[in-house]
């Protein structure tokens, strides 16, 4: 028989070699022996280390391709039983989208039916009461507004005639009048809201006239054609801070943008999957006010996965960073647009939805950059953090990214 | 009926993978999935450097699936795939010898995103001061889960010879790690 040292005897029966004829032999050695029960907690404790060596026991993706496509074969994870499982995944975010569609549907015509009409009610009774005077000033056969250019009034007139003065709102731009230089005598105001290519230019009538600088318009294809017959109104409406009222709100718009990753969670030295819009969001969004809008979200974003399994006993990491369908709801805030730069608006947007695997949210913030009425520049950063389950198991994925894309407002 | 690769044995699996090369992709497959870990453990902990690991690793599964046309009649998969592995790696160690005047073992060059125990740095660092037929033993008994009697069949020694090398190798490792081991202690 071999003669071991105790040390010895504890490697062999910590390794299951150890004859079991000598194990009560062993306990009582480890029983009297501090030294050799610290060995074996140090045996144990290298024991342990060892098998969390998850990196020596997961061969990288590069090294699998290597392998597969030196013999001519296509690497696993390209195979189409993975494809199989991603399809099974594909309605998921078809779902959430369905869940988002149905629920901003929703609060939108919540809002619709209850806060807008509030608020178009009030301008209407506002246009109505305007209406109403007018007409009231045409039955008693007197023009209720007059050039000062064209007409030179009676006295009786004067005293006599409600006096207009009129705000035109053409597209989102708010216009004083100015009628410090107009002679304001001739007109009693009376504020209206009248918005080019809007259904309420149908009540332009000939009572209404606007008034800008110190000229009068009073027929409707004047006033339709006004940005041609005054040559200081597109200049004066590039300067004018954008009017935020209900009579230009609510507002659909689209938002098309990419990702770029700055840094991701947990670090993998898989690469991201590249294919076609492999990486790209467009929004449909729907402004409730100046300063709040929501709606959908739909795309496509490469996400960092990182799993331990267990593979013949041992513990194994795997490593994947595909691009995924992913779906949810989206709401805005919006400050005012800053006009001592350039009309840039901050905005902060909140994402809940779900990808393909598991649910996601993200926060973003960045700012719109106007370059026409309708259309802007988007830039901003990104968190994003991602819920996932595999084999029972929970795990999380997050990145940091940054943002750029095109709002489009309709 | 149709079986799956997943439910057929490795023996089945490399006796197909010779013999039928419309399924030997699949029995390849999975045989890489079952031991591809086991493999890529051993050529990490034996080579050091990560770029002959990954060479080595390349190479052993080329010769494997090679090898499955050869009639042979396997039934250790596990310790065919280490034996092809060693001696692919020592072939690539005499190889370096030849050419490159350098120590004969690296620090090991792992992915920086990956995090490991303070304790496994030490391990990894102190499996490169002991000599490489010890190291080999300790490799194949810790990381591949290697019998001493697979490991004297891989290794084509004596159990005894095992035994003494794997002895050797953990006492070493103990004397190396024995600040941090004694601080261990103290826990």
């Amino acid at each position: 028989m071999e003669e071991f040292t105790p040390s010895e005897k504890l490697i062999l029966y910590l390794d299951g070699e150890l004859p079991q004829d000598q194990e009560l032999e062993l306990f009582s050695l480890l029983a009297s022996s501090t030294d050799l029960r610290a060995e074996m907690r140090e045996g144990l404790a290298i024991r342990a280390a060892i098998g969390g060596d998850i990196d020596a026991f997961t061969p990288s993706t590069a090294q699998t391709s290597a392998v597969f496509s030196g013999l001519g074969f296509t690497p696993p994870y390209q195979q189409n039983p993975s494809q199989k499982t991603s399809s099974r995944y594909v309605w998921v975010p078809i779902l959430w989208l369905l869940g988002g569609l149905c629920i901003g549907g929703g609060i939108a015509h919540w809002f619709t039916q209850n806060l807008l009409n509030q608020e178009f009610a009030h301008e209407k009774t506002a246009l109505n009461n305007t209406i109403a005077q007018l007409q009231s000033e045409k039955n008693r056969q007197k023009p209720a507004v007059m050039s000062s250019m064209a007409i030179e009034p009676s006295e009786s007139v004067i005293t006599e005639k409600p006096l207009v003065k009129t705000v035109i709102v053409y597209r989102d731009r708010f216009i004083s009048p100015d009628n410090s230089k107009s002679d304001s005598n001739l007109y009693e105001t009376v504020e209206t809201t009248i918005q080019e290519n809007s259904d309420r230019t149908d009540d332009i009538t000939e009572n209404i006239s606007i008034v800008y600088n110190q000229q009068v318009y009073n027929k409707k294809e004047d006033i339709l054609t006004m940005p041609n017959s005054v040559p200081t109104l597109s200049s004066s409406l590039q300067n004018m801070q954008p009017m935020f009222s209900s009579s230009v709100f609510p507002k659909f718009w689209t938002q098309i943008r990419g990702i770029g990753t700055v840094s991701q969670y947990p670090n993998i030295s898989a690469n991201a999957a590249v294919t076609g819009l492999s990486n790209i969001n467009v929004a449909l969004g729907y402004s409730f006010n100046p300063n709040i809008a929501a709606g959908i979200e739909i795309g496509r974003e490469p996400f960092m996965l990182k799993y331990s399994g267990t593979v013949n006993g041992r513990t194994v990491r795997y490593e994947q960073q595909s691009s995924m369908l992913l779906g949810g709801l989206i709401v805005q805030g919006r400050a005012n647009p800053i006009e001592s730069l350039m009309g840039l608006q901050p905005v902060g947007t909140l994402f809940l939805g779900g990808s393909e695997i598991g649910m996601m949210g993200r926060v973003s913030s960045g700012i719109y950059y106007p370059l026409s009425a309708n259309v802007s520049l988007y830039g901003g950063l990104e968190y994003a953090l991602m819920n996932f389950t595999y084999q029972s198991n929970s795990f999380t994925t997050q990145k940091v990214g940054f943002t750029y894309g095109l709002q489009v407002t309709f | 009926m149709k079986r799956i690769y997943s439910d057929m044995s490795d023996d089945e699996l490399f006796g197909l993978m010779g013999q039928d090369s419309h399924k030997a992709e699949g029995c390849f497959a999975e045989l890489y999935a079952r031991h591809s870990p086991r493999v890529n453990a051993y050529c990490k902990r034996i080579m050091g450097d990560k770029m002959a690991a990954q060479d080595a690793f390349q190479e052993t599964f080329t010769k494997f699936f090679k090898s499955a046309s050869q009639e042979r009649n396997m039934t250790n998969t596990p310790a065919f795939l280490l034996r092809i592995a060693r001696n692919v790696c020592l072939n690539m160690k005499r190889g370096e010898k030849k050419t490159v005047e350098i120590e004969d073992f690296h620090l090991p060059s792992e992915s920086p995103a990956y995090e490991k125990s303070e304790l496994l740095k030490l391990i990894m660092s102190a499996l490169e001061l002991v000599p490489f037929d010890y190291r080999e033993a300790f490799v194949l008994r810790e990381y591949d889960g290697l019998s001493y009697q697979e490991i004297a069949d891989v290794t084509e020694t004596s159990m005894a010879t095992v035994k003494i090398r794997i002895f050797r190798a953990k006492d070493k490792l103990r004397q190396i790690l024995a600040p941090y081991l004694h601080d261990l202690n103290k826990v």
